[in-house]
Formats: structure tokens, C-alpha cells, sequence
């Protein structure tokens, strides 16, 4: 879950499987010191939070470049969350630099007093642009694709083709948000506490998934291309992220769904084949991690809030 | 999204030359037709701005019986068959966050309502995605527990699932104050934004059920008093007639109640199990949050919900 490594190159660099990511690896540039700044490596700089990754822009820096960010931007995400990936994927594919704090939140590291100052809701994503921090991953994403003025597909300025990306945005935060993580849940992180969710609510989440997809391919991508229109946006990148979650506790999500099926190879074909193996190959390994017992241990402070989202499935 | 009932109409309404139609129940009211009333909050979100600017668009539409949006007819404006719905010519668009949006761009209102600056944009952005899963969720149990459930559909809620709604929303008003407005007079700076009317509009869902949101939080109740004037209190209190009545709605029709009945027993099915959680450790059952009490929840899961204590 750590990304230690340094990468200078962009998104079409070699990249290793993620077990590599956790050991230390050689960098091109000695990390920043930041006098004040939160101490992250908390005793265990081998761990989670001990190693900064910097990205280097696929552009170099010209006058041509509008709004040349301060390099200041950060990211706290987790590989393992679904609004962290799609954020994380966004800002690999645009070239923005950013420097990676990855947060193990099943360690629970995101509950620290420290976490705490940077998100007192104590959740991932969570943007920081100099003293300027944002949570909320498609706030975030809009922040980015504003700031760094990314093509306009992503988030298209003609006024129908923007409202259809918050028409989606809309109807993910209620049918798709909360729904498409529970089989996560069910296979791993709840019996990593020891508990079993009933196969009722399992069965109840299997059909919520059904109708989900159903509507998601029927309404939303209808004859189209992507989501939201013919081109590439937010609401196509919010939504792979959610379907990568059961797919990757081996729900065959896209099994008599050639429509939707098709859609996912054309997202993925254009955010590339290594941006999505470097995204989405923790979350892809986890049920063999699972399996070999080297996902962490949470520790008991976690337990209250693991249980408290089991609890919320319907 | 629930639609409240009120006399029937023809259903759909055709809708007048030139007129922006905006599907919602029969509570919404626009300046200069005086044709909609405000229900669900969504649909008052959807025209404020613009009355109190005394801008247009100036359209309206539609009378909803309750469950009306359940219907074929409205499938074809909303194949989610959910309220509120925008129709611009030929383009339909639903979700209240994207309607506003849409009309706060298309018609140009004034520049606090979503700001151009990077920043505050990005904090009025952020408080719509946290309120769609948080705030507004837990104001609409309230109202459905202590209100529409009993009232409306005939079917009691028993105390503890009642107490588990109620403490929920309790934490996300502690967010709301916490987070979101701290010691400013708005929710993302120091004036009106959609966030707040969101806001604002969610919160009376349960004061309409008689919560007692606002009694017990001077901070709230104060940025209410600004929202409020900034509003307009004659809109605002227009705006809000019908669900400050809630408690004084009849019964449901029985094929209404009918349609209505697996959403809202999903919903009592979530809520029951928050008791465990969200209510404090000493108004709780079990020794506190331990995996002997996840066992014992689960084991309630067992249980034929068909057949709750009255």
C-alpha cells in the first residue's frame, strides 16, 4: 500500500508490481524538508508514511505553461479507496505534480491526531495546495481540472455537456457511493476483524449492484461513448474506480454487459495500460493478500468506525 | 425523491410557450406565475436564486400526487422516475446539484451564489458532494421516522431505530458546525452560496418534523437568521409551508404506500443497526464496540423485519 518510489519519467514508466513499491528505492531527488510540517514517519519511517514520491510533469516547465503551480501540491490518498484512484489517476494522466502521501487506512492511520489536522473527517482523498486544503474526490477533481486547465473533456465547459457530468456525479453519490465497496467489505476488511456479514445483505448488495449497473448502462451510457457524452470526463473515471472494487473481489461485473464492457476497455484504452496496472494493482492483488495474511493487522482504535460501515450495510 | 400530495392533475402538463419546465411536485412557486409550490427540497433549491433576484427563468410546472413520480407518464421525463427533473427544450436533466448548477450558469446569477475563484468554488463543490451522503440522508430519515412512517404511511417506528436516526443526524449537524461553517457567516465564507440554500433546505425536513435542530445550536440557528434574510423570509417561508406541515399530512393511498414500502423498509433496516453505533455508549444495549457486539447485530439480521414490534 506504500508507494516509496520516486518516478521522474510520467505514467509510461516501467513499473513495478506493487509488493516492490514497499521497499525503499533509490531516488533522483532528495525529498523536500519541510520545517513545521506534520511529522508523517512517526517512528516508522519504513513504513507507510516515511517516503514522499515527487511526479515530474510529462511537459517541461515553459512560459507557455499557464498556471505553473508552486510544487506544494499534495495528495493524500489510498490505493485502496475508490475516490483516492480516481483522483490519483487524473492527476498521473495530466502530468500535475504532486507529492504522494499515501495514508494506511487499514492501519487506521487516517484516525491520527495528526491526520486530524489535515482532515478532520478523517477520510481520503484529501487535496493540499499550499494552505489550501480540499477533501471530496469529484471536488478535487474539478479543482485540479480548473487549476490545471486540463483538456475539456474532462470536464467540458459548454454548459449541457458539464451539466451531464454532475448529473451523473449526482446519481453515483446515491446508487453507486456506498454500494459497489460492500463486497470489499464482505470478503476482506470485515473478516479481517473477524466478522461475517450475512449472506442476506450480501444477496441485498448483489441486487442493488444489478440494478445499479443496469441503470448505469441503460441511462447513462445509453448509445453513448462514455458516461456523460462522446469524449472522456470525470463521471467516466469516478465511475471505473467504484466498478474496480467488486471486480476486484471477483464480481463479474461486465459478464452479459457487452455495452458496459466495451465502455470500460475504451476508458482504460485511453488512460493507458500502465497508468491503470500502476493504479489499480494493490486493489487488484488484494484477495491474494488476503489470502497469504500479509494485509496489517487494524489495530482495535479502528475497530468502532470498521464496524460502525459493516452496520450501514442495507 | 418523495413528492407530497396534494390535488390532482393532469399528468403531463402541457407546459406554456416558452417556458423553462421544471418537473417538480406541487409545491414549487416561481416569481411572476405563481404556478409551483416548493415540496422535496430539491425543487425549493431549484428556484430560489432566481426569485430572489427577481431574474428569470420564470417556469413551472406540475402537480404531484404522492408516488405520482412513480408513475409511467413521469418515467418518460425521468426514466428514474425521481423529482426534481429540468426539461430545456429538448434537453432533460435531473439531480437537484446539477439543475442548480445549470441554471446558475445558464442565467448568469450573481457570482456568490458559485463563485468563479478557484478556491471558493472548490469549497461550495465540496460541501455538495459531503451533504449528498451525509446531511441529507440523515435529515431525510428524520423526517421519514418521526413523521411521514407514522403519519403518512401508517406504520409506527419503534423508539430505538428512532433514537439511532436522530443521534446520526446529530453528527452530522456537529460536522455541519464543525467543518463546514466554523465561525463564518456562511458555510464557505462570508456570503450566500448554494451550499447554504442546500443546506438550509435539508435541515427543514427534520425541523418540519418537529427536531429540535436548530434549539440547541445557537451558531446554527444564527447562520439560519442570515440565510434566511439573505433569501428573502417571505420566499424562504413560502418556500417552506408545506413541509413546516408535515405532521399534518393524511394518510397514504394504499397503492402508493404499496410502491413506497421497499425504500422505506431499506431504510429502517439501516437505521435499526446504527442504533448499536450511533447512539451514545450509555443510552446503548451492549457493553460498547466490541466484536461480541458485531456478532449480536448480525444475529438481529436474522430477524423478519415483515414483522416489527409496533
Amino acid at each position: 500500500m506504500n508507494s516509496g518510489n520516486v518516478t521522474t519519467g510520467g505514467p509510461s514508466s516501467h513499473l513495478p508490481p506493487h509488493r516492490e513499491l514497499l521497499s525503499p528505492a533509490p531516488i533522483s531527488k532528495p525529498p523536500r524538508k519541510r520545517s513545521g510540517s506534520l511529522a508523517w514517519a512517526t517512528g516508522q519511517r519504513d513504513g507507510i508514511l516515511g517516503k514522499i514520491q515527487l511526479e515530474c510533469r510529462t511537459q517541461p516547465w515553459t512560459s507557455t505553461v499557464p498556471h505553473a503551480p508552486a510544487m506544494g501540491l499534495e495528495l493524500y490518498l489510498n490505493l485502496l479507496s475508490q475516490p483516492s484512484r480516481a483522483v490519483y489517476i487524473f492527476a498521473k494522466k495530466n502530468g500535475i505534480p504532486f507529492e504522494l502521501r499515501t495514508v494506511d487506512i487499514i492501519k487506521g492511520q487516517h484516525r491520527s491526531k495528526e491526520f486530524f489536522q489535515i482532515n478532520s473527517l478523517q477520510k481520503v482523498p484529501v487535496l493540499k495546495d499550499g494552505d489550501f486544503i480540499l477533501t471530496e474526490s469529484s471536488a478535487i477533481l474539478i479543482y485540479l481540472s480548473c487549476k490545471y486547465q486540463t483538456a475539456d473533456h474532462w470536464y467540458p465547459s459548454d454548459l449541457q455537456a458539464r451539466a451531464r457530468v454532475h448529473e451523473y456525479l449526482g446519481w453515483h453519490a446515491d446508487c453507486i457511493r456506498g454500494t459497489f465497496g460492500v463486497p470489499m467489505w464482505v470478503q476482506v476488511l470485515g473478516p479481517l476483524i473477524g466478522v461475517q456479514v450475512p449472506e442476506e445483505k450480501v444477496e441485498r448488495n448483489r441486487t442493488a449492484i444489478d440494478q445499479a449497473l443496469q441503470w448505469l448502462e441503460n441511462k447513462f451510457l445509453g448509445d453513448r461513448l462514455f458516461l456523460a457524452g462522446q469524449q472522456v470526463t470525470l463521471a467516466d473515471l469516478m465511475a471505473l474506480e467504484e466498478l474496480m472494487q467488486p471486480v476486484a473481489v471477483g464480481y463479474e461485473l461486465f459478464k452479459g454487459r457487452p455495452r458496459l464492457a466495451a465502455w470500460r476497455e475504451r476508458v482504460e484504452a485511453f488512460l493507458g495500460a500502465e497508468l491503470c496496472q500502476e493504479a489499480h494493482s494493490l486493489i487488484l492483488s488484494i484477495l491474494e493478500q488476503a489470502a497469504k495474511k500479509t494485509l496489517p493487522t487494524p489495530p482495535p482504535e479502528v475497530y468502532p468506525t470498521m464496524l460502525l460501515r459493516i452496520a450501514r450495510i442495507p | 425523491m418523495l413528492s407530497i400530495l396534494y390535488q390532482p392533475v393532469e399528468w403531463p402538463p402541457p407546459p406554456p410557450a416558452g417556458a423553462l419546465p421544471v418537473f417538480a411536485n406541487q409545491e414549487c412557486r416561481l416569481v411572476g406565475r405563481r404556478a409551483m409550490k416548493l415540496g422535496p427540497e430539491h425543487c425549493r433549491e431549484g428556484h430560489r436564486p432566481w426569485r430572489a433576484q427577481r431574474c428569470p427563468p420564470t417556469t413551472h410546472h406540475a402537480g404531484f400526487f404522492p408516488g405520482q413520480h412513480l408513475s409511467d407518464a413521469f418515467a418518460q421525463v425521468n426514466p428514474l422516475k425521481k423529482v426534481p427533473a429540468l426539461k430545456d427544450g429538448d434537453f432533460t436533466l435531473t439531480e437537484s446539484v446539477a439543475i442548480l448548477l445549470y441554471l446558475t450558469r445558464k442565467y448568469k446569477v450573481p457570482d456568490y451564489w458559485y463563485p468563479q475563484d478557484l478556491q471558493a468554488r472548490a469549497r461550495v463543490d465540496e460541501y455538495l458532494a459531503w451533504q449528498h451522503t451525509t446531511l441529507r440522508r440523515s435529515c431525510l430519515r428524520a423526517l421519514w421516522h418521526k413523521v411521514m412512517f407514522p403519519v403518512f404511511l401508517g406504520e409506527p417506528v419503534s423508539p430505538q431505530t428512532l433514537a439511532a436516526t436522530l443521534a446520526e443526524l446529530d453528527v452530522n449537524l456537529q460536522l455541519l458546525e464543525d467543518k463546514f461553517l466554523q465561525n463564518k457567516a456562511f458555510l464557505t465564507g462570508p456570503h450566500i452560496s448554494l451550499a447554504d440554500l442546500v443546506a438550509i433546505t435539508e435541515l427543514m425536513h427534520p425541523v418540519g418534523a418537529g427536531c429540535q435542530v436548530f434549539e440547541s445550536r445557537p451558531k446554527l440557528a444564527t447562520w439560519r437568521q442570515r440565510v434566511e434574510a439573505a433569501v428573502g423570509e417571505d420566499l424562504f417561508r413560502e418556500a417552506h409551508e408545506v413541509i413546516l406541515k408535515a405532521k399534518d399530512f393524511p394518510p397514504a393511498d394504499p397503492t402508493i404506500k404499496q410502491k413506497l414500502m421497499p425504500w422505506v423498509l431499506a431504510m429502517i433496516r439501516f437505521s435499526l443497526l446504527l442504533v448499536m453505533y450511533a447512539v451514545p455508549k450509555e443510552k446503548q444495549h451492549c457493553q460498547g464496540h466490541s466484536l461480541a457486539c458485531a456478532e449480536l447485530h448480525m444475529k438481529l439480521e436474522t430477524r423478519d423485519w415483515g414483522k416489527m414490534e409496533r
